[in-house]
């Protein structure tokens, strides 16, 4: 009999569901890999690089996927709001380890459960119902076909109506490649093709009800931190009110145009005449409804917006930053009604709008350079179509006529006509909505990060352009290898931690360019009395980035896959404060390899991997 | 000389009337600084300054026709 351990700030469960058998069992976590990976985004490579080949077919059943938590998750702790998703990705071919917020993971941790990992393949749709410490397979045959939202509304129905849903909509059955998970309807953990891989499993979502509060190991240590970072956050947003509370990530957009970094023609051009019309200011005031916050946010970034009329009525949530980037600007869409409709049909068919907007705008290059013909995509595919850009997000999430083709994501496209030079991709993930050779931090972030091209990996625009904690030159790249590299294993603690960057980096750092993770670190102790000192902390963020180079080696990743495209690092920039600067990739490389103690081959060393207790 | 001031976010209420994007005539030995308390923007409210696209502090010595970007710190996107 297996003796009890109790776990505080982890619930101490692991929900492994078995598709293909049917079966469902809870196995323990064991205290000390909860320790040494933290939770969330750790838990996530550590189930990943134990279980599945790195060699294996994303869409085969022995491909898996882990939902992973936080110590912090479902906490009071400020955006303790956050789980991962992780497994090998079928657009990259590498990891795939896409966050996200909303009630859903705040409410799976409630029920008891820390991680679930999916493995097999169901022989028929299935949805997974935990309630409480129970959970049960359920079909989900009159489900298939269903949007995100509707999926919603009958899972409710057939379950409570306060449970939390994360599930796929259409995309994700058709194996979209750039699929996303939603949950809460419009929440999404949308990068990296992680809804395809739900939906080559059969498994069309989660719907969860939570019982019971996450058991803190000191809550009177646990109320005074958190009450502290509370106030600070009070104290600094006093005479200076959030911007993202305000305006949204859509108010971002100033940052960018303003450095010339605002991707538009498909990174033809880092500034976009029309932005004014697409930015944060101009969403609030024409279509905001009301901020929204995720569980346990004091911020609160998210936009509940309406369309009132046209041909684009409707209601749902966002844009956010990268979506105006990657459906607006990069595609030169400047109409703000019809980007937004383009968003909610993401939400609701299920597909990241980052990847979507970024593979539009390589087939409108495409198109433009007439590598694209006409007869193919079924219309003249214009700069600028509004209504084409609608059209074609709808293509995509049914895999209807050449939204067939744009369901395979950026570089599989460009690749099938002939030039694969023009996907803006690094590992065949789709860039964020920051130019690299305005932003030389960014560009070494995007080409080193295990998941390919995401602004989450270590996010240089903090330090390059939105003056947190400072601002150092964004067109400098001598000074940004051990920058970057920091950044990068903090994000790897905020993201196993289970709380958000935003609040994170602003609040619970130490404010330097070493971002050092002292607020992270009083509230993980006080939530779970595992007494991490700073130091172990930052290790284990180390940790969970080599552990994530690690697996993409043994998939057969190295320095020749630290790549971006060819237009970032030979062709200077045309116009804007970048003008005439290219990305200084290569020259970054070494230095940053050397800094991590990897080859330079882009490999850990034995004796990192030694010291890190991965080998 | 004159320059062009750009405020966004909670900085577009210290503009003249509201308007956000508006020229200002300085003397000719005029800092960032001097927008600054020609605006009167309190000392505890945060800035980013840009000047013709490129970071600049406040005792930045400016020249006509520059392009001056004023936004608070954003803490993501």
């Amino acid at each position: 009999m297996q003796e009890k351990t109790i776990m505080h700030g982890w619930c101490g469960n692991v929900l492994r569901v078995d598709l293909t058998g049917g079966q469902i069992r809870t196995e323990k976590l064991d205290p000390g890999v909860a320790k040494t990976y933290v939770g969330g985004r750790g838990l996530g490579i550590y189930y990943l690089s134990k279980e599945v080949d790195p060699g294996c077919d994303p869409i085969s059943p022995a491909n898996k996927v882990i939902m992973s938590t936080g110590p912090l998750t479902g906490t009071a702790a400020p955006t303790g709001a956050r789980y991962m998703v992780t497994t090998k990705s079928p657009l990259t071919g590498a990891i795939s380890c896409s966050n996200s917020g909303g009630n859903f993971p705040a409410e799976l941790k409630k029920s008891g459960h820390d991680v679930i990992i999916l493995e097999g393949k169901s022989p028929r749709p299935v949805y997974i119902w935990i309630n409480g410490e129970r959970a049960e397979l359920r079909s989900a045959e009159h489900l298939w076909g269903l949007t995100t939202h509707e999926t919603d509304d009958a899972l409710r129905r057939e379950t409570e109506d306060k449970a939390k849903t994360a599930v796929i909509g259409p995309a994700g059955e058709k194996l979209v490649r750039m699929a996303a998970i939603i949950n809460d309807r419009d929440r999404a953990a949308g990068r990296s093709g992680v809804g395809a891989v739900l939906g080559a499993k059969n498994v069309k979502g989660i719907v969860v009800k939570g019982h019971q509060e996450v058991s803190l190991f000191n809550p009177e240590e646990f109320k005074t931190v958190n009450g502290k970072y509370r106030n600070n956050f009070k104290d600094a947003t006093k005479d200076n009110p959030p911007p993202l509370r305000l305006h949204g990530t859509a108010i971002t957009v100033v940052g960018t145009q303003s450095h010339g970094v605002f991707p538009t023609r498909n990174f033809q051009q880092g500034t976009f005449e029309s932005w004014e019309s697409i930015y944060g200011e101009t969403l609030t005031k024409k279509y905001l409804v009301r901020a929204k916050p995720c569980f346990s946010c004091p911020i609160a970034c998210g936009r509940v917006t309406k369309i009132p009329d046209g041909p684009y009525q409707g209601e749902g949530e966002g844009p956010e930053y990268e979506t105006i980037y990657a459906l607006g600007s990069d595609c030169e869409v400047d109409d703000l009604a019809a980007l937004t409709k383009a968003n909610y049909e993401c939400n609701e068919l299920g597909i990241d709008t980052i990847s979507m907007g970024s593979t539009i705008a390589c087939a409108m290059e495409l198109f433009e350079k007439g590598y694209l013909p006409e007869s193919d995509v079924g219309m003249a595919l214009k700069w600028g179509d509004a209504e084409a850009l609608v059209k074609l997000v709808r293509q995509t999430g049914l895999r209807q006529e050449f939204g067939d083709s744009l369901a395979e994501g950026s570089l599989r496209l460009a690749t099938r006509y002939g030039h694969p030079e023009l996907a803006m991709v690094a590992k065949g993930q789709d860039f964020a909505g920051y130019e690299p050779r305005g932003e030389q931090g960014m560009g070494l972030a995007y080409a080193t990060s295990p998941i390919g091209a995401s602004h989450m990996r270590g996010d240089p625009a903090y330090f390059e352009l939105l003056g947190v904690p400072t601002t150092i030159d964004p067109l400098t790249w001598e000074d940004k290898p051990p920058i970057v590299a920091k950044w990068q294993d903090v994000f790897a603690i905020i993201d196993a931690a289970g709380l958000c960057v935003f609040f994170s980096v602003r609040y619970l750092t130490d404010l330097t360019l070493d971002a050092r993770p002292v607020g992270i670190m009083e509230l993980v102790n006080a939530a779970t009395g595992a007494n991490y000192t700073l130091a172990e902390l930052e290790k284990a963020g180390e940790r969970i980035w080599n552990a994530e180079r690690l697996f993409l080696t043994r998939a057969g990743f190295s320095r020749k896959d630290d790549s971006l495209p060819p237009r970032m690092t030979r062709e200077p920039m045309p116009a804007g404060p970048a003008k005439g600067h290219v990305c200084h990739l290569e020259e970054m490389l070494g230095p940053y390899y050397k800094y991590r103690g990897w080859t330079d081959n882009g490999i850990p060393t034995q004796e990192k991997l030694q010291e890190l207790g991965l080998i | 000389m004159q320059v062009h001031v750009d405020t966004y976010a909670n900085l577009r209420q210290y503009s003249p009337a509201g308007r956000g994007s508006f020229d200002l005539t300085l003397n000719s030995d005029a800092t960032v600084s001097s927008i600054i308390d020609a605006l009167n923007i309190p000392c505890a409210v945060k800035i980013v300054i840009l000047v013709n696209g490129r970071r600049a502090a406040e005792d930045t010595r400016l020249e006509a026709a520059d392009k001056i970007t004023l936004f608070p710190p954003i803490e993501g996107g």
